[in-house]
C-alpha cells in the first residue's frame, strides 16, 4: 500500500520523523461545527495536513467501536486527536507527540473560557462574528505548539480587536425569581471589560458556589451513597487588581476521618485550588487570599461524602393490578427549607420492552407539571416547573404490557432518575463568611457590587427499584 | 474621494441590513460576487484606515474559507507601513496565514519586516519575529538572523519569549544558521532570565532542538534540577506541567528524590488536573528510589489517592477518562492503592459510556475480600440499566470478580443466577421465545466460574440447565451452555436430549459452538457411554466429512482416533484436570507496565501502549514486518489444545483478550533490544562486497572496506538522520537491481534490524523484502547493505518525478526519510542486444519522434572505450559507421529498458557527442539516452 499517502503526515516536512521523547507540542487547533465545517483552524507547526479535520470528523461521527460515543482521545495514522464538545461545537487539538492528555483537555477547557470571556457567550454565531479577534487570541495563546498563556487577564494587553456581542436567544419562559436582589444569571454573559477599566462598566464581582449532588436511593427510600462535588467559581470585573480575601466556615474540616469538627460542621473529603490562591491563613482561619485574574476562574474544587441534608427524596411504589398491567407510583418530597424551591425538575424512568402504552396522572388540580411517554426510548418523563421546600408531589403511571409480567418486571422498570436545580441553596452548608476587597491605594474605599450565589444541581440522582 | 465615500455608505447600509452592528465579522463570510476582488482592491487603497481595516478583515475571511485572494497580496502589503497598530496587526495576521500556504510570495515583504523589527512597540517587534518564523523557507534565513538576534536580547520579555520559540523554528529550517549565529548559547542564557515565561519557552525550544539532534544541547544536571524547582513556583500552570515532565526524565538519588517529592506534593492540589497528573507521575517515579520506607508508604497512602479521586469528581468526563486510564496503570504497579475508595468508582447515571466502561475496569482491579460485597450490589443494579454495552460489561465484571476472589464466587454466582431467573424465555414464537440477553450473558459468565471452581456449584447447574438450550440464540452463551452440558453430563439427566437437539442444528451454530459441541458430545460418551454412543459416532462423522473448517475436522479426527485406540487414555486426556484459569483481562505484561508507569500523564497512558507504537515512526502507523515477531507468534500458538473451548465468553471479551495478546506481543517485540555486544545473525547474502567491488572496477580492496564507495551519494546527513548518515546508490548485478547503502553511525546505540519501504515511484521499484540484511553498525562505526529491489506494477506512480525514489528506513533511532535519485541504467536488462537487421527494421517501425541530447567535453572519447563502458551498463553495440564527408563516427546501440527496447545513435565529433534515441515511449527513450550518455561524461 501507498503508506506515504495513507498517513496525514506531510512527506515534505524535514522534521516529519521525530523521535519518541516526551514533547509537548500541539500541531493544530480547530473548531468544527456540528456538521463538520471548519469554523476556526489554526496550524501551529505546519507538520500536518489540513485534511485532519475530515479524518477527525469521520472518526467521531461514525465511531464503530465498543463505545458509542468516541472517546475523547484517539489516534489515527500516527496523529493524535483530542477533543471536547461545547455547545455542539467540536474543539479539537492534534499532535504527533506523546503529549500530556490532561494538559490538552485542560487547555481546551481554558480556550473555551477565554473565548467566552472575550465574546460574552459561546455559540457558533458569536464565534463567526468574532473570528478575527479569535485568531488574534489563538496566536497569543500558543506559539509553535507551546502554550503561552490562557489567562484572559494577561491576554488583553496584546489584543486589539473589539468583541461583537451576539445576543443570546431569549428563553421561552423566564425562570421564577426567588429573590429580587439577585442579578439575572445573564449578567455573566458579557465580555470582560478589557481596554480601559476606568471608563469601563460597573465594578462588580460574582462568586458562585455550585454544588452538584449525586445520590443513589434504595427502593425503600434509604440512601445507598451520596456525594457533593462543589466548586467555588468567580468572575471578576473589578478595576485595578485588588487583593481579595474569601473566608469560608471556620469550622470547616478537611480529610476523611479528621473528625475534629463539632456536630454540624462542614466536612470536606478533599479539595484543590487555583494557582493564584494563597493559603497562608487557610489552615488556621479558612481564609483564601488572592488577586483575581479577569474573567471566569475556579477558585476551589471540593468534594464531600459525609452526611448532608438530602434535598429531594424519591419514594416508589408498585401495584401489580393485573397480569398485563403494572402501576408505578412515584412520590417526590422536597426536603429543603420552605423559603427555597427546586426548579426545572425532571423525573424519568424506563419501562419494560413489552410495554404497549403508558398513561400517567399527576395530582388533581396541580399546575406547572406535565407528563410524557416517549415510546421510542420507552421512557416516562415527568416535568415539574417549580417545587417549594416541604411540599411533595405524586405521579401515577399505568403501564400496559403485551405479555404477562413476571416477578422480574420491577427490574425492567427503572432506575428512576431525577434532575433539578435549587437556587440560593447548598446542602453542604459551606458558606462564604465574607469577601473582603482590600483597597489598592491607601485611603481609597472601594465598594464594588459583590454577588454571591449558591446553586445546587443534580448530577447523578437515581432511585433504584 | 467621492467613490470611496459612497462605498463606505454602502458598507453601512449592508451592515444595517444584517442588524448586527458595524463590527460583526460574520458578514465578511458573505458570498463572493463577481468583481469582489476589484472592490476589495479599491477598498484596500482607500484613504480611510477604517475602510482598509474592514477590507483586510474581508480578505482574511475569504482566505480562511479557502478562496484565492492572492491577487490582493501587494495591496495588503502596502499597508504594512501604517502607524495604526490595529491595522498593522491585521496585516500581519494576513501575512502569517499566508506564509503557511504560500511562503514564496511573502518574501516580497521581507524589507518591511526589517523596518518593523525596530518598531517602538514590543508588540510589533514580537509580531515580526513570530511571523518570519512561520515562513519555512531556507531563503529567508538571512533575513531571519538579525531581527532574531536582536529579539533574544530585547528589553521586553514579550519579545524575548517570542524570540526563544523562534530559534526552534529556525533550527527546523537551518540548523547551520542557528549554530553559526550562536543562538543556542543565547537560548541557554535565557534559562536564567528573570521572566518565567521566557525561561519556559527557552526550555521548550532547547528540548525540541535536543530531540532533533543527537547532541546534548539540553540535559538536566543536579544544578539545573534546583533551578527548575525554583522556577516551578513562579511559572504559570502550563509551565509547571512542563517542568514536572522535565523532572520525570531525571534519575535522582534517594536524597534528591526526597527533596523533590516534598516540593512536588503541594502541586497535587492544583485545580488544573494536568499539573496534578504530572505531579503524580513525578512522585511515583521518584518514590521508587526513595530509601525511607515510611515516607514511601505515607506519600502513597495519604497523598496520591485523594487528588486522583478529586479529578474523577469533576464534571468533565474527558478529564475523568484520562484519570481512569492512568489509575488503571498505577493499580497494576500499586495494587492496593485504592482499596478503600471503591465507591468513588461507582458509575454515575449520567456518566458517558466511555467513562462507565473504564470505571468497571478499575473496579474489577480494586475488588478485594473487604469491598466485594458493596461492588456486587452495584454491579447487580447495573444489570437493569438501559445501555446494552454497559450491562454486558457489568455482567462480565461479576465474572472477573468471582474468578479473582475465591470468597466472592458464591455471591457472584447468586447474582448471576438471579439474572438468569429473572430473564427467562417467553413461551411465544420466534424472537419472543428467546431468553433475555442479560440471562444469556450471565450464563456465559457462569460457565467461567464453573470452570474455575469445578464441582462446587452442582445445584446451580441443575437449575440453569432445566430447559437446555431452549431460547439461547447468542453465540457465546450457546457455546457456554453446550460446555456445561458436556462437563456436567453426569448430573444433568436430560443432557443427551439437549445435546441431540444441538447436533440437529449443528450447521446453525458458530464455530465456537461447533467445537464445544464436539467436545461436549465426546464427554457425554465417556461419562454415559450408553447414551452417547450413537450421537458421538454421528457427530464425528459429520464433523470429519461434511465440515470444511479444518480446525473442526482436525479435532474430530483426533477424538476419533483417541476413542478408537484406547478409551481409557481418551478419558484421562479429555476428562483430565484443566489448567487453572485466572483473570487477566486488560492485564499488561510487567515490562509494559513499567514503561507505562514512566509514561503516566502522557498519551501512552491513555492508549495503554508504549509510545513507540503510536508516535509517528511506530509500528502501527507504518506496518513494518519484523521477523522476531514471527517467532513470538509461533510460541503463542502452542498452547492451544483442550483449552480452546474455553473461549466461550461474549464476543467483546474475546476481542479484548486477543487485543491484549496482540498488545503483549507487539510491545514485547518493541521492547526487546538485543545487547549491544551480540552481533546479529550472519546474513545469507551473496558476497556483496566483492561483486560491488568488481562492478566498480576499483582495485583498492582495503579502501572499499573503510571508505564509502565513491558512487554512493550522501542522501541523509547525520543531524537529520538522528546520528545516522546514509549514502546511497543503485546498481545492477546478475539481472537484479540493488539499493546500495553505506551507513555511518554517530549515534550512541548499536544499529541493526533495519526495515525499508519505498514510496510508489515512476518506475515501480519496490524492495524485495521489508527487512534489510545488514551487520550491526556499532556507534562510531560504519556498515553497508545492499538491498534487492524488484519492479512491481502496483508500485508504479506515473505522477512522480522520473528519478525520484522516496525511501523510508526504519532503524533503532526511528524511521528516517530520504530520497535517492535513481540512475535509470539499472533498469537496462542483460538481453538488450539486437541484431543489425532487426535493428534497422525496428528503427523504421518506431514513431518518428526522437529524443536527442548533446554532450561536450566527453571524458571517454574513443569509440572502443565507449563501447566497453556502455557494454558494462547493458547498452549493447550494434554497428558503427564513419561518415567520410564529415569525419564523424556514428555508433549504434540497443538496449532494453525493463522490457521496452530503446535504440540509440551516437554521433561522435571529437570531444563532443550528439545522441538520438527512439523507443515506442518517448519518455523512456529520453531517460535511457540521458542515462547512457551520463556514463561518458
Amino acid at each position: 500500500t501507498d503508506f506515504f499517502k495513507t498517513s496525514a503526515l506531510l512527506w515534505s516536512t524535514p522534521n516529519a520523523a521525530r523521535p519518541l521523547a516526551h514533547q509537548m507540542a500541539i500541531s493544530q487547533l480547530f473548531l468544527l461545527s456540528p456538521r463538520g465545517d471548519s469554523i476556526i483552524h489554526r496550524d501551529y507547526r505546519g507538520e500536518l495536513e489540513r485534511s485532519t479535520t475530515e479524518v477527525f470528523f469521520k472518526n467521531v461521527k461514525f465511531y464503530q467501536g465498543k463505545h458509542q460515543e468516541a472517546p475523547p482521545i484517539f489516534n489515527v495514522d500516527g496523529v493524535n486527536y483530542m477533543y471536547m464538545k461545547k455547545n455542539g461545537i467540536f474543539f479539537v487539538l492534534t499532535s504527533i507527540d506523546n503529549v500530556s492528555p490532561s494538559l490538552a483537555m485542560e487547555f481546551l477547557l481554558r480556550v473555551t473560557k477565554v473565548f467566552k470571556d472575550y465574546c460574552g457567550i459561546f455559540s457558533e454565531e458569536s464565534i463567526r462574528s468574532n473570528f478575527i479577534l479569535l485568531y488574534e487570541l489563538l496566536d497569543e495563546i500558543m506559539d509553535n505548539g507551546y502554550i503561552q498563556g490562557t489567562s484572559s487577564d494577561t491576554l488583553k494587553s496584546y489584543i486589539f480587536n473589539e468583541p461583537v456581542v451576539v445576543e443570546k436567544k431569549k428563553m421561552k419562559f423566564q425562570l421564577p425569581k426567588f429573590n429580587p436582589k439577585t442579578t439575572s444569571s445573564d449578567a455573566t454573559n458579557k465580555p470582560i471589560s478589557f481596554k480601559d477599566s476606568k471608563t469601563g462598566g460597573k465594578d462588580e464581582i460574582f462568586v458562585d458556589i455550585f454544588e452538584r449532588i449525586s445520590i443513589t436511593f434504595h427502593s425503600n427510600g434509604n440512601v445507598l451513597h451520596s456525594s457533593i462535588d462543589g466548586t467555588i467559581q468567580m468572575k471578576s470585573y473589578l478595576s485595578g487588581n485588588p487583593e481579595l480575601k474569601l473566608a469560608l466556615n471556620e469550622d470547616l474540616t478537611i480529610g476523611v476521618g479528621n473528625k475534629t469538627g463539632s456536630y454540624g460542621s462542614v466536612e470536606i473529603d478533599d479539595c484543590n485550588f487555583h494557582e493564584c490562591v494563597r493559603l497562608d491563613e487557610f489552615e488556621s482561619q479558612r481564609i483564601m487570599s488572592f488577586h483575581p485574574p479577569d474573567g471566569e476562574f475556579v477558585v476551589m474544587n471540593y468534594r464531600i461524602t459525609s452526611d448532608f441534608r438530602i434535598p429531594f427524596r424519591i419514594f416508589p411504589f408498585f401495584e401489580l393490578s393485573s397480569p398485563y398491567k403494572v402501576e408505578l407510583i412515584v412520590k417526590i418530597r422536597a426536603d429543603i427549607p420552605e423559603t427555597n424551591g427546586g426548579t426545572n425538575i425532571v423525573v424519568q424512568f424506563p419501562v419494560p420492552k413489552s410495554t404497549s402504552s403508558v398513561s400517567s396522572q399527576t395530582g388533581i388540580g396541580v399546575q406547572g407539571q406535565n407528563t410524557e411517554y416517549d415510546s421510542k426510548k420507552q421512557m416516562v418523563l415527568w416535568r415539574i416547573k417549580k417545587m417549594l421546600g416541604g411540599t411533595e408531589h405524586t405521579l401515577r403511571s399505568k403501564i400496559v404490557l403485551t405479555k404477562a409480567h413476571t416477578n422480574s418486571v420491577k427490574k425492567e422498570i427503572g432506575p428512576i432518575s431525577m434532575q433539578f436545580e435549587v437556587p440560593l441553596y447548598n446542602p453542604s452548608s459551606l458558606q462564604v463568611r465574607y469577601l473582603r476587597i482590600m483597597p489598592t491605594a491607601p485611603g481609597q474605599s472601594t465598594n464594588p457590587y459583590r454577588w454571591v450565589r449558591y446553586v445546587t444541581k443534580s448530577q447523578s440522582y437515581v432511585c433504584r427499584l | 474621494m467621492s467613490s470611496s465615500s459612497s462605498k463606505r455608505n454602502k458598507n453601512k447600509k449592508k451592515s444595517k441590513k444584517e442588524k448586527k452592528g458595524p463590527g460583526n465579522d460574520s458578514r465578511y463570510f458573505s458570498t463572493t460576487k463577481k468583481g469582489e476582488i476589484a472592490e476589495l482592491k479599491s477598498e484596500l487603497n482607500d484613504l480611510s484606515e477604517e475602510v482598509v481595516k474592514d477590507a483586510v478583515k474581508k480578505v482574511i475571511a475569504s482566505m480562511t474559507v479557502g478562496k484565492d485572494v492572492s491577487a490582493l497580496f501587494p495591496d495588503v502589503l502596502k499597508r504594512m507601513t501604517t502607524q495604526d497598530i490595529e491595522l498593522k496587526k491585521l496585516v500581519y495576521l494576513y501575512i502569517i496565514t499566508y506564509a503557511r500556504s504560500n511562503p514564496k510570495v511573502v518574501l516580497l515583504s521581507v524589507n518591511s519586516f526589517t523596518k518593523d523589527a525596530k518598531h517602538r512597540s514590543p508588540l510589533i517587534r514580537a509580531l515580526v519575529i513570530r511571523t518570519i518564523g512561520c515562513i519555512r523557507l531556507p531563503d529567508v534565513v538571512d533575513y531571519f538572523c538579525n531581527p532574531l538576534s536582536d529579539g533574544l536580547k530585547d528589553q521586553d520579555p514579550y519579545v524575548r519569549k517570542t524570540a526563544a520559540v523562534c530559534v526552534a523554528k529556525l533550527y527546523d529550517i537551518s540548523p547551520e544558521a542557528v549554530e553559526e549565529h550562536g543562538f543556542l548559547k543565547a537560548l541557554r542564557a535565557l534559562i536564567s532570565d528573570e521572566n518565567a515565561m521566557v525561561v519556559a519557552n527557552a526550555v521548550a525550544a532547547l528540548s525540541e532542538i535536543a530531540e532533533s539532534t543527537a547532541k546534548d544541547v539540553f540535559k538536566i544536571t543536579p544544578d539545573m534540577l534546583n533551578k527548575l524547582l525554583a522556577a516551578m513556583n513562579e511559572c504559570t500552570e502550563w509551565g509547571q506541567v512542563f517542568i514536572l515532565d522535565c523532572l520525570s526524565k531525571y534519575n535522582p538519588t534517594s536524597k534528591q528524590a526526597e527533596t523533590v517529592i516534598e516540593r512536588v506534593v503541594p502541586r497535587l492540589i492544583h485545580a488544573n488536573s494536568a499539573v496534578a497528573m504530572s505531579a503524580v507521575k513525578v512522585i511515583i517515579k521518584y518514590l521508587d528510589v526513595v530509601e525511607n520506607n515510611s515516607m514511601r508508604s505515607y506519600v502513597m497512602r495519604e497523598k496520591i489517592p485523594n487528588p486522583l479521586i478529586t479529578i474523577l469528581s469533576g464534571d468533565k468526563p474527558e478529564l475523568q477518562y484520562v484519570a481512569l486510564r492512568n489509575i488503571n496503570i498505577i493499580l497494576q504497579k500499586e495494587t492496593r492503592l485504592l482499596d478503600k475508595h471503591i465507591r468513588h468508582f461507582f458509575c454515575k447515571y449520567n456518566d458517558p459510556l466511555y467513562v462507565k466502561l473504564e470505571k468497571l475496569e478499575v473496579m474489577a482491579r480494586i475488588a478485594n475480600n473487604e469491598n466485594y460485597e458493596k461492588l456486587l450490589m452495584e454491579l447487580r443494579a447495573y444489570g437493569s440499566e438501559v445501555d446494552e454495552t454497559f450491562v454486558r460489561k457489568s455482567i462480565a465484571t461479576i465474572g472477573r470478580v468471582a474468578v479473582k476472589l475465591d470468597t466472592a464466587a458464591r455471591k457472584c454466582m447468586r447474582v448471576l443466577l438471579d439474572f438468569v431467573k429473572s430473564n427467562p424465555g417467553g413461551g411465544g414464537e420466534g424472537k419472543e421465545r428467546s431468553v433475555g440477553y442479560v440471562a444469556q450473558n450471565a450464563l456465559a459468565v457462569m460457565a467461567d466460574i464453573l470452570r474455575k471452581y469445578p464441582n462446587r456449584f452442582e445445584k446451580v447447574v441443575e437449575i440453569v440447565c432445566k430447559n437446555g438450550m431452549e431460547g439461547y440464540d447468542e453465540e457465546g452463551p450457546q457455546a457456554a451452555m453446550i460446555w456445561i452440558l458436556g462437563e456436567y453430563a453426569n448430573i444433568i439427566a436430560n443432557a443427551p436430549e439437549y445435546l441431540e437437539e444441538c447436533i440437529e442444528e449443528f450447521h446453525d451454530l458458530d464455530e465456537r459452538g461447533q467445537l464445544a459441541l464436539l467436545t461436549a458430545t465426546v464427554k457425554l460418551f465417556l461419562k454415559r457411554p450408553d447414551d452417547g454412543k450413537s450421537m458421538v459416532q454421528g457427530l464425528l462423522k459429520k464433523a470429519s466429512s461434511v465440515v470444511e473448517n479444518p480446525d473442526l475436522r482436525d479435532r474430530a479426527y483426533v477424538y476419533w482416533r483417541m476413542l478408537a485406540t484406547d478409551a481409557k487414555v481418551a478419558q484421562q486426556v479429555i476428562l483430565g484436570d484443566k489448567p487453572k484459569m485466572k483473570d487477566d483481562t486488560g492485564k499488561l505484561d510487567p515490562s509494559v507496565v513499567k514503561v507505562l508507569v514512566s509514561n503516566l500523564a502522557s498519551l501512552a497512558s491513555v492508549y495503554h501502549k508504549p509510545p513507540e507504537l503510536f508516535i509517528h515512526g511506530g509500528k502501527e502507523s507504518f506496518e513494518f514486518k519484523v521477523h522476531s515477531q514471527r517467532d513470538l507468534d509461533d510460541d503463542e500458538d502452542e498452547d492451544e489444545d483442550e483449552e480452546e473451548d474455553e473461549d466461550e465468553d461474549e464476543d467483546e471479551e474475546e476481542e479484548e483478550v486477543k487485543e491484549t495478546k496482540r498488545k503483549k506481543k507487539s510491545s514485547r517485540t518493541a521492547l526487546r533490544s538485543p545487547p549491544a555486544s551480540k552481533p546479529s545473525p550472519k546474513p545469507k547474502k551473496p558476497n556483496t562486497i566483492d561483486i560491488l567491488h568488481d562492478f566498480m572496477g576499483d582495485d583498492d580492496a582495503e579502501a572499499v572496506e573503510e571508505e564509502p564507495p565513491s558512487d554512493l551519494k550522501m542522501v541523509l546527513n547525520s543531524s537529520k538522520g538522528k546520528g545516522l548518515e546514509i549514502l546511497a546508490g543503485y546498481s545492477r548485478r546478475d539481472g537484479d537491481i540493488y539499493l546500495d547503502m553505506h551507513f555511518n553511525n554517530s549515534s550512541s546505540i548499536v544499529l541493526d534490524q533495519f526495515a525499508i519501504k519505498l514510496n510508489k515511484n515512476f518506475v515501480g521499484l519496490a524492495p524485495a523484502s521489508g527487512k534489510v540484511i545488514c551487520d550491526a553498525v556499532p556507534p562510531g562505526g560504519s556498515g553497508r547493505a545492499s538491498h534487492k529491489l524488484v519492479l512491481k506494477p502496483e508500485a508504479v506512480n506515473p505522477d512522480m518525478a522520473a528519478g525520484l525514489i522516496q525511501i523510508a528506513l526504519k532503524t533503532k533511532v526511528g524511521v528516517l526519510y530520504f530520497s535517492a535519485t535513481l540512475n535509470y541504467d539499472v533498469l537496462f536488462t542483460e538481453n538488450g542486444k539486437m541484431q543489425q537487421a532487426k535493428y534497422l527494421s525496428t528503427w523504421k517501425g518506431l514513431p518518428a519522434e526522437e529524443a536527442d541530447i548533446k554532450v561536450s567535453n566527453l571524458k571517454i572519447q574513443s569509440p572502443d572505450k565507449i563501447k566497453a563502458v556502455l557494454g558494462k551498463a547493458n547498452v549493447f553495440f550494434v554497428a558503427s559507421r564513419r561518415a567520410k564527408s564529415t569525419g564523424k563516427t556514428h555508433l549504434y546501440f540497443s538496449l532494453n529498458a525493463n522490457g521496452t527496447p530503446v535504440l540509440i545513435e551516437l554521433t561522435l565529433n571529437g570531444s563532443s557527442l550528439k545522441g538520438a534515441a527512439k523507443s515506442k515511449d518517448i519518455n523512456i527513450a529520453r531517460l535511457a539516452l540521458a542515462a547512457a550518455t551520463d556514463k561518458l561524461r
